[in-house]
């Protein structure tokens, strides 16, 4: 005969409700019908095919957790990885302030204090927030969430090399002052040619007459322009600005953005700005315009043929995770959202679904893992701009039933 | 009924005989009970299994392969014990400060001023009863480990460990008060700004701001609603029409294999011409796939229109949002509420006033800073704080390594678990039965967990490798100084928590959505925010803090500190389900 409750807990639980709960007899049927649960599998995996100091032993064991979680849920401060870090060494940026200045202690360039610091985080969100009688709760969904352990083994000795908290599937609205980032946070921008041009011909902007020219015709034919945005060093007139952390290539292969002296770190450290990277241009897919379209929007210092390309995380204070279109139930949780903290390099498994994606190569410190993913239906990504906004920000979405924030 | 009469014992054996002197309880003495329980300490406890083993079953991996789990060890020492090697004997609550299992009944519709009324119990109604399980508890803000963890943390060091004993860093101005002082003044500072501002007073603001919202943005959030929805439909529709287009050319090929026309041309009698005796059909499915297509082409225009439309109107909202001359000096509409947004976090959520600062983040933290300053002072004067408890564990595991290649190869993993000095005094748990939504009895719960531990070393050595070799276990230890678990789950019968098993056999955890009682009017707006005001300010936030994360003990290999301050859930639900 088969167990109705087998795990401990399981059992635990349901003997803490009898005093009080109406427990009724199942049927044999029904009893047929059920069979033991089984909610933590644990699995062991080893990786050595890393490169650099991503080379060496790793071993992994991953506890899983079988579990449905709906919640709305703040925290005042979320501070993670709060040590020395020095401006300019393995993609530290520097701090700034709002409109990008950088800010120095007896003449240094000076980093926020810590990897992650989140000020007023909120999963899920409150609707009709200023009408307390009808406000509700939109939950932020996940499914499945684990814990998972690295160890890296040198000479024989193994040793705890990171810690790492992931969610199978997450949905929802997630929202904070993002003050300093340590990871990847990807989003996508896009608008109309309309934009640039309006911005840049019509007796204003930096345009040239010949790209005033070709940024009308792209209008005229309606064209929409695309780019990726990543984190980026805001720090005006300093060596990094606009830079993103790696190597942007051209269709030949050429470096994009040879002056970045962020190109052979994984990513940014304490970055407090987001934006098209310097190198990066915007694309028009399917256009007929489509080859000319790059040429004329290459991003330098964090402008676009004069139009700000760059903004501090702080104007976007809510990110959506997953496919706001499609039902969590039916696939529209984002898959490889997760939060770690390193010793020493780390190799992570990437569980994003993208083509061709193996690892997520991490370093000491904080990580925070908010990228694009495979939703079965196409890549997306987590933060998606319009290029009329993305400069001024849009209000963050409501975590309290009276304010936006603070409870 | 049975009587608990309060009682100290100093052994579980004793405990045991305690119970024989339960009586019977009648209804006038109930309504006189006050909360009679049961107090017990466990003195110069020392539990350690010697080497005694226990497998663990039925945890699998993703492949359904059974996982071979080996509890090793087991101890429970007092603080100082070595890892367990030297015995040392430890103290479970004391005479003064016993750990309680007690029955009472809930604060809730007493007076405050009632000799009955308890704060720890009001939001449980008076008229319920409920059993409690409690740990030890301090009115010392030394001994009490909610307070000196929370010093330890700004101190930034383990309190009485080498390198942390100094009594120059200690005192009303030392180490933990200034870094408390400086994060106050900080938030000071971010008021100041904000207040200077603004000439209109916050009341007078949030009316500008709400009449703006109200004729600026509503409107225009209205319109790009609308018009998405438009834009929406048409992209359905031309997507629509691209499959009967395709579908007509595919059913027109099917008829005329030989036309030479692709998808997107238009197909003519010059290059998809049809038999003129007998093409009757062939040439309705030609005329079929041009009509559909040109319908397609039609309605790729009127989605390019809808589109337009709608960017116009993000972007009339973006301006609207964005105007920086919406509140004069002080700039746009975004920017008032983001500040008057950040002034209620620092000040409070039920400001009127720029001028007052009662509540919110800056007045918690004073208070947290009156903690520290006491703990600090007190320090400096020569008070000790008390001894923990040394709890350790170590586990195998035997898995089956899945390698980058998708072969297996079977490994054995080890954890072992040392917590030096641990502390749980402050901790409670209250269960009391409810009806529910339907009228059933349900059981109800609160947790407020306290758990500080001074440090918490991790090892995944193998230990034929490092029991031989502690330079080398030293350095691949993972260590957490000062970690401090403040769990409060639960807010009596405004949310409580709630345990239940499906019947499918899994679990369901709930923190409920907030439940007004009977005394808030629902239907009004103020009552109800009122409401909610009362819930933020004053239901008990949840803190985890470690002041330091490293591998073995070299400064270098630090992480530095992890904080998650204020923690709330104001929903949450967990169900368990099969992997």
């Amino acid at each position: 005969m088969k167990n109705v409750l087998r795990h401990p807990l399981t059992i635990a639980m349901t003997a803490l409700s009898l005093p009080v709960c109406s427990l009724e007899a199942i049927s044999d049927r029904e009893m047929a019908d059920v069979s033991g649960q089984a909610f933590i599998t644990i699995d062991a995996s080893s990786y050595s095919d890393g490169t650099g100091e991503w080379a060496g032993q790793y071993e992994f064991t991953k506890v899983n957790l079988g579990l449905d979680i709906e919640t709305l849920m703040t925290i005042d401060t979320l501070k993670v990885g709060e040590f020395e870090r020095t401006v300019g060494e393995d993609g530290t940026v520097p701090m700034t302030d709002a409109q990008g200045n950088p800010v120095t202690q007896n003449g240094n360039l000076v980093a926020h204090d810590a990897d992650l610091i989140i000020e007023n985080f909120g999963l899920g969100r409150v609707t009709n927030y200023k009408d307390a009688v009808n406000a509700s709760i939109e939950e932020f969904k996940i499914r499945d969430p684990y814990i998972e352990l690295a160890y890296k083994v040198e000479n024989g000795v193994r040793k705890v090399a990171g810690v790492r908290i992931g969610f199978s599937e997450a949905q929802g609205w997630l929202s904070g002052d993002f003050i300093s980032l340590t990871g990847n946070l990807n989003g996508r921008i896009e608008g109309p040619a309309s934009v640039v041009y309006d911005q840049n011909c019509n007796g204003q902007g930096t345009a040239s007459w010949l790209q005033c020219i070709e940024l009308g015709l792209a209008d005229a034919l309606g064209t929409q322009l695309v780019s990726t945005i990543d984190l980026v060093d805001g720090a005006v007139g300093t060596a990094g600005y606009s830079y993103g952390a790696g190597r942007e290539l051209n269709e030949d292969g050429e470096l994009q953005n040879p002056d970045s002296p962020y190109l052979d770190v994984p990513y940014l450290k304490r970055a407090s700005w987001a934006g098209v990277p310097g190198g990066r241009s915007f694309t028009a897919p399917g256009s007929a315009l489509e080859f000319i379209i790059p040429a004329l929007t290459g991003s330098e210092d964090c402008t676009v043929t004069g139009t700000p390309a760059c903004f501090p995380l702080t104007n976007f204070q809510s990110v959506y995770v997953g496919d706001e279109s499609v039902d969590f139930e039916n696939g529209g949780g984002a898959t490889g959202a997760f939060v770690s903290l390193q010793t020493t390099s780390v190799p992570w498994e990437d569980f994003s679904g993208i083509e061709g994606s193996d690892r997520v190569l991490t370093q000491r410190g904080a990580f925070l893992n908010i990228a694009k993913f495979d939703s079965g239906s196409g890549v997306k990504y987590p933060l998606n701009l319009d290029l009329f906004s993305a400069t001024n920000g849009t209000p963050r979405q409501a975590t309290c039933v009276g304010s936006l924030k603070g409870c | 009924m049975k009587i608990l009469r309060s009682m100290l014992i100093t052994s579980m054996v004793v405990s045991a005989a305690a119970f024989a002197d339960l009586q019977a309880l009648d209804d006038s003495q109930m309504s006189a009970a006050t909360g009679e329980g049961l107090g017990f300490a466990l003195e110069d406890f020392v539990l350690d299994t010697e080497g005694a083993e226990l497998s663990v079953t039925g945890i699998q991996s993703s492949a359904g392969e059974e996982i071979d789990i080996k509890w090793t060890s087991l101890y429970v020492m007092g603080e100082g014990s070595e890892e367990g090697s030297i015995r040392t004997p430890g103290q479970i609550g004391s005479y003064l400060h016993p750990y309680v299992i007690r029955s009472l009944r809930g604060s809730g519709g007493l007076d405050p001023n009632d000799p009955l009324y308890n704060e720890k119990y009001g939001q449980i109604n008076n008229e319920l009863a409920l059993l409690e399980l409690a740990a030890d508890e301090y009115q010392s803000d030394v001994q009490n480990s909610a307070t000196f963890a929370t010093f330890s943390y700004y101190q930034g060091c383990v309190w009485g460990q080498p390198g942390c004993d100094d009594l120059a860093t200690v005192g009303s101005n030392g180490v933990a008060v200034q870094a408390i002082t400086n994060e106050i003044d900080a938030l000071n500072s971010s008021r100041a700004q904000i207040v200077d501002t603004y000439s209109l007073a916050l009341g007078a603001l949030e009316n500008q701001m709400n009449s703006y919202y109200l004729s600026e943005i509503v409107p225009r959030e209205a319109t790009v609603a609308q018009e998405q929805t438009e834009y929406d439909a048409e992209v359905v529709e031309l997507g629509q029409r691209l499959t009967t287009a395709f579908d007509a050319y595919e059913a027109f090929m099917a008829i005329n294999p030989g036309a030479d026309c692709e998808f997107g041309q238009d197909c003519t009698i010059l290059n998809a011409s049809c038999p003129v005796i007998g093409g009757g059909a062939c040439r309705d499915a030609r005329t079929a796939y041009n009509n559909s297509y040109d319908s397609y082409e039609e309605q790729q225009s009127v989605r390019q229109d809808a589109y337009n439309d709608l960017i116009e109107a993000r972007k009339d909202l973006a301006a609207a949002n964005n105007d920086s001359e919406s509140f004069g000096p002080a700039g746009s509409y975004i920017e008032a509420v983001n500040n008057v947004e950040e002034f209620k976090v620092l000040c409070g959520l039920d400001s009127s006033d720029f001028g007052s600062c009662d509540g919110g983040l800056i007045t918690r933290k004073g208070e947290t800073k009156d903690g520290i300053e006491s703990v600090s002072i007190a320090l400096a004067s020569g008070v000790e704080r008390r001894d923990g408890l040394d709890v350790g564990a170590s586990f195998e595991f035997a898995v089956n390594s899945v390698n980058p290649d998708g072969s297996t190869s079977p490994r054995t993993d080890y954890i072992d678990i040392n917590m030096k000095g641990l502390f749980i005094d402050g901790t409670a748990f209250r269960l009391w039965s409810a009806p529910d939504e339907q009228g059933d009895d349900e059981l109800n719960a609160e947790i407020r967990l306290n758990l500080f531990i001074k440090e918490l070393d991790i090892s995944v050595c193998d230990p034929s490798v490092c029991d031989n070799d502690p330079v080398a276990k030293e350095a691949s230890t993972l260590n957490l100084d000062n970690m401090f678990v403040s769990l409060n789950l639960g807010y009596g019968e405004i949310q409580p928590m709630r345990l239940s098993a499906t019947s499918d056999g899994n679990f369901e955890f709930e923190l409920t959505k907030l439940r007004p009682g009977d005394d808030v009017d629902t239907s009004s707006q103020e009552d109800m925010q009122a409401f909610y005001d009362d819930y933020y300010e004053n239901s008990p936030k949840s803190f985890i803090s470690i002041s330091d994360v490293r591998i073995g003990n070299s400064p270098d290999a630090s992480l530095g500190r992890i904080t998650v301050d204020g923690l709330r859930a104001q929903y949450l639900k967990v169900t368990s389900r099969d992997l």
